[in-house]
């Protein structure tokens, strides 16, 4: 089932107080932290005080007061995106960050229709649905881990859906790994606090996600 | 995704205002200026108040994930690259015409392996991030890029900020604290 | 495997096929044992000479009463603070510069590199081991030329006792300088810090079991410089009072780690020789080098004869990339081998008995 892997998205995503305006590609480049050639074709699209949102050849930037994001479809960009974030907010020093996400989104194209449709049948059985609703197909599925294994302040959620992005036969899965980190006690979010937890706890989430989707096409298979 | 408006978008529309031509660069500003007043209309519509500092997890729940992309337009250009082999290279040696490195899999951290390059492999602007002890990322894999399928290999020297005098300072405080705790004999 | 009997000294080698380290265990009589430098198992990530005193019945906690780290290598030192950890009555010896303070602050320059996964993983392992005896206050032994680490009673005047040979005075001085250039060269946040040569800093040891020598060669080499090396512990040591007939041979069999002065008056004609291979950028022992061991030693013996030339079995697609776009991709193996060692130490007469374990093997002329 791994190879039915289509897309995967992994997405950093913090909340704090930023100023989007300085977060631009030769503010990046000037830093080192991209390649000149990088800030020079970079598509923007916005660079303002409210908001920030450009494309590199391998990262999307969003950037608005409350909320940072960094997002790559291509897996050999998974590291430099989470060195980018650790970087810019190394620099940016004081900005309060308080909570972060890190979101792997992945995306099957599953190869048959029976198949597509246990999925939503093997984690929430839709005969129980049969008496209630015509015909019931489940839409959407989450559950949540409100405490972390690792014993961190945040959470670990997983989201399963029909893939809105085309793929490459009509039955696209979407699982969503939204791996949540926030301030621990005493912990105010002014010391890169977050960032030090997005350095600790990136392999894990990776290692995590992984085991995570496996064991999900296990139990479908 | 958001549109994007093109200059050419701009030139085709001239002013209506006026029986006199508009200067080419007023009716880009004015686009401009529009597009990014509509912008951050829906932004602000959207942006909550929110007390970061005494706030709870679950108040962000929801802006701490990503947002569903939408599905790319035939316009619109995407980069897919997935089932890739990953390695974390550090460079040992640099030989006259390539370099040696230690090589771990980021998939399987076991083992590790001992990989020879050419300087050809390197992106002209990396070339200077390439010196004994650099740490780079190599990947091998299939991009899919508009549809284009295509094996690729790829490697990026790592860059991160560099230090400042304060991160010294840090560094050297911590040594000074570790060293007055510990006792030699 | 079973445990010695308590007048049975044991010098076990513990090799891991050329890329992942080597460590010593030794039992100096009365079950007192110790560890010289450490290793981890790739895999299982244990420690692989916590693994084998557990394995044979040593109660880590109570009998492990010193720990020596011969130098600051990867391969010398992972596992050494589980090792640290578990020995709750053993002291920590280490080869340290002069200037200690200089020296921490390397240690938490690289530390600093950890987050960006730049760092030595023997940094994090020495902070690690920091953080134990800071938590202990327990004080850290320096290893310097002809110091007496430990000294263990058998009774009736007899004893055994742990020299350290090496680093020398004008090694720990020129690593000072040594320390200033890698702060220097180094300090930048992408730069991993090499812990490469020289290993004029590598701690050697000398065992007197009673009547009975053993030297330990750590990663020593020869220098030209004789105020270093081999060649400052042959012109000035005052502790190598005899031949030995036990000895650990420096750095993986390299030329640099052969020195003729070492045979000809601290080793006898009846030596048991043994190694680790070396097998990441260049390849040793060389065929040459390993025959004169042969020629030169009663018997020798290496942990493993492991040289993968291969990449790691992959996934076809992935696999035929790398053959397809012609990358010398090599992987280095891991096959533990261990060479246990056992005298009688009461016994002015004893000879070793050699057990090669696991993928150990004698050697034979190549």
């Amino acid at each position: 089932m791994a190879n039915d892997l289509q897309i995967y998205t992994l997405a950093i995503v913090l909340i704090g107080d930023f100023n989007p305006v300085i977060i631009s590609p030769f503010w990046l480049s000037g830093k080192g932290l991209i390649r000149e050639e990088e800030a020079r074709k970079a598509k923007i699209e916005l660079i303002h005080n409210d908001v920030t949102r450009y494309e590199l050849s391998w990262a999307k930037i969003e950037v608005t007061q409350k909320r940072f994001e960094i997002r790559t479809s291509q897996e050999p960009y998974f590291e430099p995106i989470k060195d980018l974030a650790i970087s810019i907010f190394d620099i940016l020093r004081e900005t309060p960050i308080t909570i972060m996400g890190i979101n792997h989104l992945q995306y099957f194209a599953v190869s048959n229709g029976d198949t597509y449709y246990n999925f939503g049948n093997k984690f929430a059985p839709l005969n129980n649905w049969k008496d209630i609703l015509n015909d019931p197909k489940m839409q959407s599925l989450e559950i949540v881990e409100e405490k972390r294994k690792d014993g961190l302040n945040g959470k670990f959620r997983i989201r399963i859906t029909p893939s809105e992005i085309a793929l490459s036969t009509p039955y696209g899965i979407l699982i969503h790994a939204n791996d949540e980190v926030g301030l621990q006690k005493g912990e105010a979010g002014k010391d890169r606090e977050i960032i030090k937890q997005l350095a600790n706890v990136w392999k894990s989430s990776m290692e995590r996600t992984n085991k995570a989707v496996e064991s999900i096409w296990k139990k479908i298979n | 995704m958001a549109d994007l408006i093109t200059i050419e978008d701009a030139l085709i529309k001239p002013s209506v205002k006026t029986n006199k031509p508009v200067p080419e660069k007023d009716i880009i500003v004015d686009v401009i200026k529009e597009s990014v007043k509509k912008r951050l209309e829906k932004i602000r519509e959207n942006l909550t108040e929110t007390k970061v500092f005494e706030s709870t997890i679950s108040d962000f729940e929801g802006e701490l994930e990503s947002p569903k992309f939408s599905v790319p337009s035939d316009n619109e250009s995407y980069k897919y690259f997935v089932h890739t082999q990953r390695w974390i290279g550090h460079v040992e040696e640099i030989k006259h015409d390539g370099f040696i490195a230690k090589l771990t899999d980021l998939s399987d951290n076991t083992t590790y392996e001992m990989g020879e390059f050419d300087f050809d492999e390197v992106s002209p602007e990396d070339m200077p991030l390439l010196t004994v002890g650099a740490t780079f990322y190599w990947s091998l894999g299939r991009a899919n890029e508009n549809g284009q399928i295509e094996k690729k290999a790829l490697m990026r020297f790592q860059r991160v900020r560099p230090w400042t005098e304060k991160d010294y300072d840090r560094i050297v405080d911590r040594a000074e604290d570790k060293f007055k705790k510990l006792k030699w004999n | 495997m079973s445990l010695p009997e308590k007048t049975i000294a044991e010098i076990t080698l513990i090799g891991t096929g050329g890329g992942y380290g080597e460590s010593i265990v030794a039992h100096l009589g009365n079950h007192n044992w110790i560890v010289i430098d450490s290793c981890r198992s790739p895999v299982t990530k244990e420690s692989l000479p916590l693994t084998y005193l557990k394995n044979i019945g040593v109660d880590v906690a109570k009998e492990v009463v010193l720990i020596v780290c011969t130098h600051w290598h990867d391969d010398h030192i992972l596992g050494i603070s589980d090792v640290l950890r578990e020995c709750l009555n053993a002291e920590f010896c280490i080869a340290a510069a002069h200037d200690k303070k200089k020296f921490l602050q390397l240690m938490e320059l690289d530390y600093e590199k950890v987050e960006i996964e730049v760092s030595n993983s023997s940094t994090s392992e020495f902070q690690m081991c920091l953080g134990i005896l800071t938590e202990r206050t327990q004080e850290i032994k320096r290893a310097v030329q002809d110091r007496l680490l430990k000294t263990i009673s058998i009774g009736s005047n007899r004893k055994c006792e742990v020299y350290s040979l090496s680093p020398s005075d004008y090694t720990l001085r020129k690593f000072d300088q040594e320390l200033s250039a890698l702060m220097e060269n180094y300090q930048s946040a992408a730069k991993k810090i090499p812990t490469g040569t020289p290993n004029s800093k590598s701690v050697a040891i000398f065992l007197r079991l009673n009547s009975h020598g053993v030297i330990l060669g750590a990663d020593l080499e020869t220098s030209k410089n004789r105020n270093e090396g081999w060649s400052c512990i042959l012109d000035q040591s005052q502790v190598l009072d005899r031949v030995s007939s036990l000895f650990k041979i420096p750095h993986h069999g390299s030329e640099n780690g052969f020195c003729d002065e070492i045979w000809n008056r601290f080793l006898d004609s009846n030596t048991i020789s043994k190694l680790t291979p070396y097998n990441k950028k260049q390849k040793l022992p060389q065929p040459d080098m390993l025959n004169k061991y042969v020629e030169l030693s009663k018997e020798l013996y290496m942990t493993t004869l492991v040289y993968g030339d291969k990449p790691k079995e992959r996934t076809k697609a992935i696999d035929k990339m790398l053959k397809k776009m012609e990358y010398k991709v090599r992987e280095v193996k891991f096959q533990q081998g261990i060479i246990r060692c056992r005298i009688d130490i009461l016994d002015p007469k004893a000879t070793w008995e050699v057990e090669p374990l696991q993928n150990a093997q004698k050697i034979e002329k190549v």
